[in-house]
This record gives C-alpha cells, structure tokens and sequence, in this order.
C-alpha cells in the first residue's frame, strides 16, 4: 500500500501478529476460553422442537458471497446440519450465488455423512439456487417456508430489507426463529420478530463457537486482543489529545519546553 | 364442480373482464397522445397486475402470489444471464480479445493490446471452476476459487485498512475545550462538544468491550461496561429501526407512485 | 376456561386483538390517501446536507463531477430526488459530469441518463461535450475503482452508446478526463454507499467523496462523515429536499416534496399505531397482575 503510513503498517502488523499468535495456540491443543453467546445456545432447542413436530427446517445464508462470512456461515450450518441429521431431520437451505452453491452443497452432504446418513435426503431437492436479487430471495423463500410449513427458521448471514420479508414468512409458518447476521441495520427487525437473536462479532464468534476449529478460534482471540489494543488507543489517544491540546497544556510544555 | 370453485371461477372471470376493460376504455382515452404507445400502456398494466400479485401475499400465501413469484424467479434468471453475456462476456471480455487478437495478426498491436490478450487466460481460469461437476477434477475447480478469495481477501484487507482504521484516530476527542482552541463556539457550545466527545469515547468503549469473547466477565465490575454496551447498541438500534422504517415506507410510496401516475395515470 | 363473551371489550383491547391484514389495509389506504393531501412542513436543512452543498459550490471548474448511479428502482422515490437536485447544482455551477454505472444495475443506468437529460435541457448541456455517461463496470471487491483511477480511457474503453472514450469528436469533454486527478468529486447514489470508493479512491488520492443513500444507510455513514472520510451526505428523500431548498429550486422543479410530505404522514400512522399498541400491551400485563 504505497499511501499507507508507517503506524498503519505497524498496526495491521500487530493485528496480524496477535491472529498467528493465537492460531498457533489453537493448534497446539491449549484450552482456549470462549465465553457463552445467548441465542446460540438455543440451536439445539429449535432443532429439537422441529423434528418433534415432524417438519423441516431451513438454513438461509443470505447474500453472502465467497468471503470470511462464508465459511463462518458454513461452520455453523454444518452444526447445524450435523445435529439434524442425528434425528433424521431435512434441512432445506436457498442460495443466491453461483459459486457459494456448490461450496454449500459439499458442507451439507458432508454433515449427513459425518452422522452416517448419507443419501437421507437430496440434495437437490433440499438446496435450491435463487438468483435475481433480493425481492426473488425473498418472495421465493418465504413461499417455500410456508409451503413445506419449516418447524425451525435459521437466519443466518447478510440480509438487506428482506431480512423482515423471512421473519414475517417464518412466524406464519409457525416456525422457531434464530437470527445471527452480519448486517446490523436489520438487527433491530429480527430482534422484534425472531426468538433469539445475535448479532454483529456474534457471528464469526459462532463459526468459531460451533466449529471449533482452531484458524476461526485462534482468529477471534487474536481479534479480541486487536480490539483491546484499539481500545486502550483511544483512551490514551484521548488523554494526549487534552495534555497537547495548546503550548500552555503540561504535557506540551515538557515536550517542548516553555 | 362443487359450488366453491363456481364462485372462484366467476370472480375471476370477473377480475379478468374488468382488467381487459380498463384497459380497453383508458387505450381509447391516449390513444391520440404522441407520448403513449400500446406498448407502454400495456406494460404499465402488466407490471400493475404484479404488484397487486405479490401484494396479495399480505393476506395470505396464494396461487396467484406462487404463478408471479415463480415468473419472477423465471425473470431474475434471465434477465441475470442476459445481462451476464451482453455485458461481461460480450462487451468485457470477447470485444476487447478479439481487437487485441486482430491487432497482433496484423503487428498494429498496443500497450492496452498486451493486457487484453491476458482475458484469454482470465477466461481459462473461470472455464476451471466448470470442474465442480467431476469428481476426478474437483481439485482444479480449487484453483480458481483460492485465487478469487485471496483476491477478496486481500482487497478487503487494503479496503477496510484505508477505511476503518483511520476512524480509530477520529475518536481521540478533547474533553476540555477551551475558548483559545474553540472561538467560534461560546461557553453552551463548547460544554455541548466536551459531553458529546465524552460520550463518543464511553461508547465505542462500551461496545467495544461488549464484544469481547475471550476474556472472562464474572464479577459485576467486569460486567457492568458489557452491559452498558448493549443498552447503547439498543439505542443504536432504535435509530437504525427509524430510518429503516423510512426507507421501507419509500419503497411502497415508490409502487403507489406508480400505480397512481403510470397505470391510473393520475396527475 | 371459556373466555367472557359477554363482557364488551375496550378499544385497546379490540385494537390489540387487530387482524394484522387490516392494519396493512389500512395503511394502504392511508398512504395512496396522503399522495393527495399537500401538507408540505418546511425544511431545515441538516449539517452534512449543507457540507455537500458547499463542497460542489467550491469545486473548481476544470474538475469533474462523478456520479455513480448504484441504485435500483425500489427506492426511487428517494434516488430520482437526489439525482435530479444535484444534476440542477452541477450544470448550475457549469462543471463536467461524468456518470458511471454498474453491469447489476440496467435500470439506474437508464434512469441517471434520463434525469441527466431532462435537467440539462434547462441549462443547454449538450452530451459528450458537458457530460457524459460511461459504460457498465463490474464490481471486483475495489479493483475496478483502482484500475478507474488510475485510467479510465483504458479501463472502461466507451460510453453508454458504445463510442469510444477516446473520439474526441463525440466525446470532447473525455479528452481532459483521463484519471482520478481531473475529477473534484466523487458522488456515490446508492441504497448503501460502497466503502471500496473511500479505500481505493478518497483513502488514497484525497479525492472528496459524498454520499446519496437511501435512510437506512445512512445511519451507517455518520462515522465516515465524523472521521472526514465522507464529505457529506443527502439522506433519503428528506435529504434531497433539504437539498432542493438550498438550490432555490422552484416547485415544479422540487422531486423529493411529495416522497417527504407522504412520508411525514405515514410516520404519523406508525407513530399511532406504536403508540396505542404498547398501550394496550401495558394495560392487558396490569390486567394480568
């Protein structure tokens, strides 16, 4: 990056650093806390109550693209797919992008197998690829929620206004709604129409809080160590600010003399 | 035939003979009117018809709402692949190869002529994830995916770099302001500035802190700046919900608009 | 046990008890009815709408304008407002306008060169020699406004009409726009404005960039606008009004009036409905208790 300055560059070094640091301590097998995230929690709740009452449940990414959201999505997805497949329950998931179909079509056959159920379900009939944009997202999934009366909705990723369009065709299908999405402009939506929802970090948390796996867990920490830093920055960024605010201030004057 | 579907039946022949009709008596009223042509007149009813179909989704999940709903999901995808072959494939990508191609055969090749003769291999590269559909190859469809998220990857690590970082440094606000350093503001003015930065700084601090995930919160201490967070995310969301709600009110004014000036062509 | 039948029900319990399909209805009928009533409240406009105004007031003349038409037809009645006030302070002004628009995007393709030349009729612009719309580009996560830096002649090759960039018959005004330094301002119009414009354009070259978004974006902006990343903003169609009052716009020439008054009457309806409906939930807990 030709116009970045040097503190730029020392800090995405730092940021970087305390990332490796912590995926290094993932891999080695420490015991890495994570704290609880209410509305995760309740996953295997809506799982439970769906197959008690006989009917699927669906899985919506949203728009999400081949980034870091993705595979977040896809961890939690596969947890999701996993405890289902234990109860012999289909998990119906729409997609919108060509490339993140067959990545999630892979997770989820893969997640029936890891259970030992390969071949349960289809999955062509249970992945359906929806392109168009989002009034087509939204019409066409709310129609199948209705229709196929899902026991269990996850929104799970990045919505825009059809965010409340999903929520509003979960609750008449009378299903248990658990929201977990990147966009915080829609968070306040699903908070009034979902069961539980969590939002914001709390989502590449869940990748990490599911999966388990040590890159997404190692990253996480390093991130929270990133955000410690950030925040100890402002704080005495804010003080220097008052201390060299004119040559009369204290600390001006040792600086640079009276 | 049960009496039911008699009733159904009748009243939608009877939406059916009214739509035609309407249309009919409002052709005959522009037809003179240099700016209106069947095609327009008849497309602002189709497009009527389908905003009262996905409307009817209000009162509850219906054929019609399904017939319109697959046609737009039929629509999308067309409209997706026509826009991606006109204007990707064709004007992006075949236009300026075969110019660049033409003009090495013919040795009047340029500078810009070298970097189009590299969308043949941008071409192969895409042609590689068409091996998702082997279970021999899948590897080679890896390629191409590895190259487009690190591309994205890195992107978005210059992106985000150059644009959230620098608002770190905008947070190191001034408590104390005085009249040497403010002129402009009198003394409501500059204790107005020194609660807002105050405020600022308490909270992307709270928030910040709220999420944190690694470190334990077990005493009320360690809890009470998490909780504080979250009832100024509460806040925030409170705000979002407004101009949200503004936003999705626009979109039905918009459709009302015109249903009002384009189909009923009310001034 | 079996509910009192016989007892009659108070207003707020007959409103809480509400089939949700009549409150849409009626909403409905509200909102087609409040396209008819002309209650147009007066406009202050805001401090971020005012340091847009500004911004375009002192660019210099040999600079350019860039407006990135990234809408879609939903928010029109936003969008349409916005474009055409600053369409009015660009020609005004007498600067270049250079248009530029997305392969997702046909319809704000369309539109932005529809608006564009309803407003240069009132002002004698004359296309290709003071403005000009370029050709869709495809978003690849921030490249493309790298490579648009850089050289847009050789990044984006023609305009809306297929002609060359470089005919500086057609298109003379292209002739002195070559790369991000002939352009004084970068205007994003979009349902929530591409931070990739302030990463790879205003981050890097200083370019000032403003921002037109719809209302539930632009929330999003207010810590861009605080860090000076943004230079200002038009929020939804208030914004637009807002705007179009600092311009002296005559009525006929205000787009964004009746969007803002209809939206002002609709805001009444949820703020009743809000308010009477936690009313009557207050009161059936008390009732419970």
């Amino acid at each position: 990056m030709e116009q970045a300055s040097w503190a730029l560059r020392a800090f995405i070094f730092v940021i970087v650093f305390f990332v490796l640091w912590k995926i290094h301590h993932a891999r080695s097998g420490r015991e890495l806390y994570l704290r609880k995230i209410p509305g995760l929690e309740k996953v295997d709740e809506a799982v439970g109550r769906s197959t008690e009452m006989g009917r699927p449940i669906m899985f919506n990414p949203g728009f999400i693209g081949l980034s870091v959201e993705l595979f977040c999505c896809l961890a939690c997805m596969q947890h999701v797919v996993r405890k289902a497949a234990r109860v012999n329950t289909n998990v119906l998931v729409p997609v919108v992008d060509p490339l993140v179909y067959p990545i999630t079509e892979e997770y989820w056959k893969d997640a029936y197998a890891m259970e030992g159920k390969a071949g349960l379900f289809s999955p062509a009939d249970s992945i359906r690829y929806l392109p168009g944009g989002q009034s087509v997202y939204a019409s066409s999934t709310s129609g199948w929620m209705e229709r196929e009366r899902v026991g269990a909705n996850f929104l799970w990723g990045a919505y825009g206004w059809e965010s409340l369009f999903l929520a509003e065709g979960g609750q008449r299908a009378g299903a248990i709604q658990i929201a977990c999405i990147v966009s915080y402009h829609q968070v306040p939506f699903l908070i009034v129409s979902c069961d539980y929802t969590a939002f914001g970090e709390e989502f590449y948390a869940a990748g990490a809080y599911f999966g388990r796996d040590p890159v997404l867990l190692g990253s996480l920490i390093g991130q929270d160590y990133s955000k410690l830093l950030m925040l100890l920055m402002m704080i005495i960024g804010s003080i220097l600010a008052i201390l060299m605010a004119t040559e009369f201030t204290p600390l001006y004057m040792i600086l640079y003399g009276f | 035939m049960n009496d039911k579907k008699v009733i159904y039946l009748v009243v939608a022949a009877a939406v059916v003979a009214a739509l035609i009709a309407g249309f009919l008596v409002q052709w005959s009223r522009v037809k003179g009117n240099p700016d209106e042509d069947l095609t327009k007149r008849f497309g602002a009813w189709a497009a009527a018809i389908c905003v009262f179909a996905v409307f009817s989704y209000l009162y509850s999940e219906n054929a019609f709402y399904r017939l319109f709903e697959h046609a737009l999901l039929g629509f999308g995808l067309g409209m997706g692949t026509a826009l991606t072959i006109q204007e990707v494939l064709i004007d992006k990508w075949w236009k300026p190869v075969t110019v660049a191609v033409k003009a090495f055969y013919a040795g009047t090749q340029t500078g810009q002529s070298y970097y189009d003769i590299l969308l043949i291999l941008a071409a192969l590269f895409g042609l590689l994830l068409y091996f998702q559909y082997s279970k021999k190859y899948l590897w080679l469809s890896r390629i191409t995916i590895g190259i487009t998220v690190g591309m994205g990857a890195g992107l978005a690590i210059k992106g985000t770099a150059v644009t959230t970082l620098p608002q770190i440094t905008s947070t190191f606000k001034m408590f104390f302001v005085s009249s040497e350093l403010a002129p402009s503001l009198d003394v409501g003015g500059r204790a107005l500035y020194m609660v807002e930065s105050f405020l600022l700084l308490l909270v992307v601090c709270c928030v910040l802190y709220y999420f944190f995930f690694s470190f334990r919160r077990e005493s009320a201490i360690a809890k009470a700046p998490a909780n504080l967070g979250r009832f100024f995310l509460m806040i925030s969301f409170g705000a979002f919900f407004g101009n949200t709600f503004m936003t999705r009110v626009v979109l039905l004014i918009e459709r009302i608009q015109f249903l009002l000036h384009d189909w009923l062509m009310v001034q | 046990m079996e509910p009192d039948r016989t007892r009659r029900r108070s207003p707020l319990e007959w409103f809480q008890a509400l089939d949700r399909r009549i409150v849409y209805l009626l909403f409905f009928v509200f909102v087609v009815g409040a396209h008819f009533v002309p209650l147009y409240w007066p406009v202050t406009p805001a401090k971020h709408t005012r340091d847009l105004f500004n911004t375009v007031e002192a660019l210099p003349l040999d600079k350019a304008v860039v407006v990135d038409s990234d809408w879609w037809l939903g928010i029109r009645a936003e969008s349409e407002g916005q474009l055409r006030a600053l369409f009015h302070h660009v020609m005004r002004r007498g600067l270049k306008l250079v248009i530029i628009s997305w392969v997702w995007g046909p319809e704000a393709q369309k539109f932005a060169y529809d608006f564009a030349a309803d407003v240069a009729k009132d002002y004698g612009y004359v296309y290709g020699k003071d403005w000009v719309e370029l050709s869709a580009m495809n978003k690849v996560g921030g490249a493309e406004l790298a490579s648009f830096a850089r050289d847009i002649h050789g990044f984006v090759k023609t305009d809306v009409f297929g002609t060359s960039l470089d005919d500086k018959e057609k298109l003379p005004m292209m002739a002195n726009t070559r790369n991000i330094y002939d352009i004084g301002l970068v205007v994003s119009f979009s349902y929530g404005f591409d931070t990739n414009w302030i990463g790879f354009i205003q981050g890097v070259y200083g370019t000032p960039f403003g921002v037109a978004t719809s209302a539930i974006e632009s929330s999003t902006a207010y810590p861009f606008i605080e860090a000076r990343q943004i230079c200002g903003m038009m929020a939804s169609a208030p914004g637009a009004a807002e705007y179009e009052q600092l311009l002296k716009l005559p009525a006929n020439k205000r787009y964004a009036r009746q969007p803002v008054n209809v939206l002002s009457l609709a805001s009444v309806y949820v703020l009743f409905g809000i308010l009477l409906s936690n009313l009557a939930y207050l009161r059936s807990l008390r009732k419970k208790r």
